[in-house]
């Protein structure tokens, strides 16, 4: 979102509601090729499931996120090397605390150090769900990214998962000018209103005054989502991506950019249960050319065209 | 005529405004069968628009693009048919219609040999039905799905009637 002054890097986030279809694959293989053009930190903030360093071909370190918030030591310290030059990693932790169990003042401190964390690019790993600890670090990012695959459940949890970001940051600005609780309290009333979906109640809060929709019409033309297809097995799959973009934009008005996909390749799981990056055990396939493809996309704002 | 007056259009066709007649076409293809046809893009969010904003969705597409279409033809000052009613028309796909449609889409060999990767004396010789110039008949039938592809024309139906032009006309030596 909007750039921070005191901020040294640039944050981007993947997220995308549904677990499986990939997120850690292509987020950490963004940040092999993304660490040829700069200085990266990963950070696995699943921190129910963190398995970040699977895909980087690494052991557990034994350093995690739960000794930043249970031990307060500095994050710069807990960044381990990734074994790929200027790429360090940040793990999360398995069982000790979930994405609800961090505390309102602990997330604050965490988003601040995330922010001074001395590097060009933070890559940071969201795990599955929309709970809004997860919501609130995805929107932490410049660049907010969602990693679908062409089926049914991972489409519809991807616009699940974008509405309730729109809300969350739509509630942050309501109450910022003073109208804390609106969107709770509207959507509350729903039935009262006839609202029946999202776009109801976006058009029912524009009406209450030329303020809100003010507000409303800014954020919406602010937001904007880049959306990576995984597992494409044929045009029409890849397809998928340029016709959610659409439906994004007509049915939500929401912006995105499609940024690129990732063909299905059973290597990719091959490399994982080898504890082998597949960017590095395989640097010429066809997933390694398509995810530097995605990078270059991400950092200059291309996008896939139709290509029927 | 300023482009900047049909902004809407292009707007609601989701695409800059330089953009040319084929990708004008080309998106007012596919974002038709977006919002005609239900996928697992669509279904999920079924219940979030009535049918009767769908069907305004579906009418303003088609009115941009024939929007456009008056546009493209006053840039040029000729006049640009609607392609599907040349393609409805058409009952074999030989070189000459296919040359026809590409020209009434303005796209030059150089811009499709580009994007197609087939070289331009292949494009010349698939136009003017110079059968015995072409490749064996898996290489043209290649080509011709990639030509037709890229006039946005269905490639199976394109290639089916070509080739079976081709083979004809192969096996009678004309």
């Amino acid at each position: 979102m909007k750039k921070d002054p005191t901020r040294k890097c640039e944050i981007w986030a993947v997220g995308g509601g549904k677990g499986g279809v990939g997120k850690s694959f292509v987020l950490s293989s963004i940040g092999m090729s993304l660490a040829q053009k700069g200085k990266v930190v990963m950070v696995d903030a699943d921190l129910g499931g963190a398995n970040l360093h699977n895909f980087l071909g690494l052991s557990r370190p034994s350093l995690s996120l739960t000794d930043f918030f249970e031990r307060k030591i500095m994050l710069s310290d807990l960044i381990v090397d990734s074994g790929i030059a200027n790429l360090g990693l940040l793990t999360g932790a398995i069982g000790s605390i979930g994405a609800e169990g961090i505390k309102h003042s602990q997330k604050n401190k965490f988003f601040n150090h995330i922010k001074k964390l001395d590097t060009d690019y933070v890559l940071i790993d969201l795990g599955a769900g929309t709970h809004f600890n997860t919501i609130d670090t995805f929107l932490l990012a410049e660049k907010m990214i969602i990693v679908i695959t062409p089926e049914i459940i991972s489409i519809e949890n991807m616009y699940n998962f974008l509405r309730n970001v729109f809300f969350r940051r739509l509630g942050v600005i309501f109450t910022e000018h003073g109208y804390r609780d609106l969107i709770m309290s509207t959507w509350q009333r729903r039935a009262e209103y006839s609202i029946n979906n999202f776009k109801q109640l976006v058009d029912f809060l524009r009406q209450q005054s030329t303020e809100i929709a003010g507000i409303i019409n800014s954020e919406l033309s602010d937001f904007k989502v880049h959306i990576i297809l995984n597992q494409a097995r044929n045009n029409q799959d890849i397809m998928i991506g340029n016709s959610v973009k659409s439906i994004c934009l007509k049915f939500f008005g929401i912006h995105s950019l499609y940024s690129g996909y990732v063909e299905y390749d059973e290597l990719v799981s091959r490399s994982v249960n080898q504890r082998q990056a597949y960017m590095k055990a395989y640097p010429l396939g066809r997933c390694a050319r398509e995810i530097e493809r995605i990078t270059g996309n991400l950092l200059s704002g291309r996008q896939v065209s139709i290509i029927k | 005529m300023n482009r900047e007056d049909y902004r809407h259009y292009f707007d609601i066709l989701e695409l800059p405004l330089e953009s040319s007649l084929a990708d004008v076409r080309k998106a007012y293809l596919f974002l038709r069968e977006v919002y005609t046809i239900p996928s697992i893009v669509t279904m999920p969010v079924d219940e979030e628009i009535s049918s009767e904003q769908k069907e305004e969705i579906v009418r303003q597409i088609e009115e941009a693009y024939h929007g456009l279409l008056l546009l493209f033809n006053e840039e040029h000052n000729t006049t640009v048919e609607d392609i599907s009613n040349i393609v409805s028309g058409v009952s074999v796909f030989d070189g000459a219609v296919l040359k026809q449609i590409r020209e009434k889409l303005r796209i030059n060999l150089d811009d499709m040999a580009m994007a197609t990767r087939i070289q331009q004396k292949h494009l010349v010789n698939l136009e003017s039905d110079n059968y015995e110039a072409l490749p064996v008949n898996v290489y043209t039938r290649g080509f011709v799905v990639s030509y037709a592809k890229y006039l946005s024309l269905d490639p199976e139906m394109v290639a089916e009637s070509y080739m079976s032009k081709l083979k004809q006309r192969k096996k009678t030596g004309r």
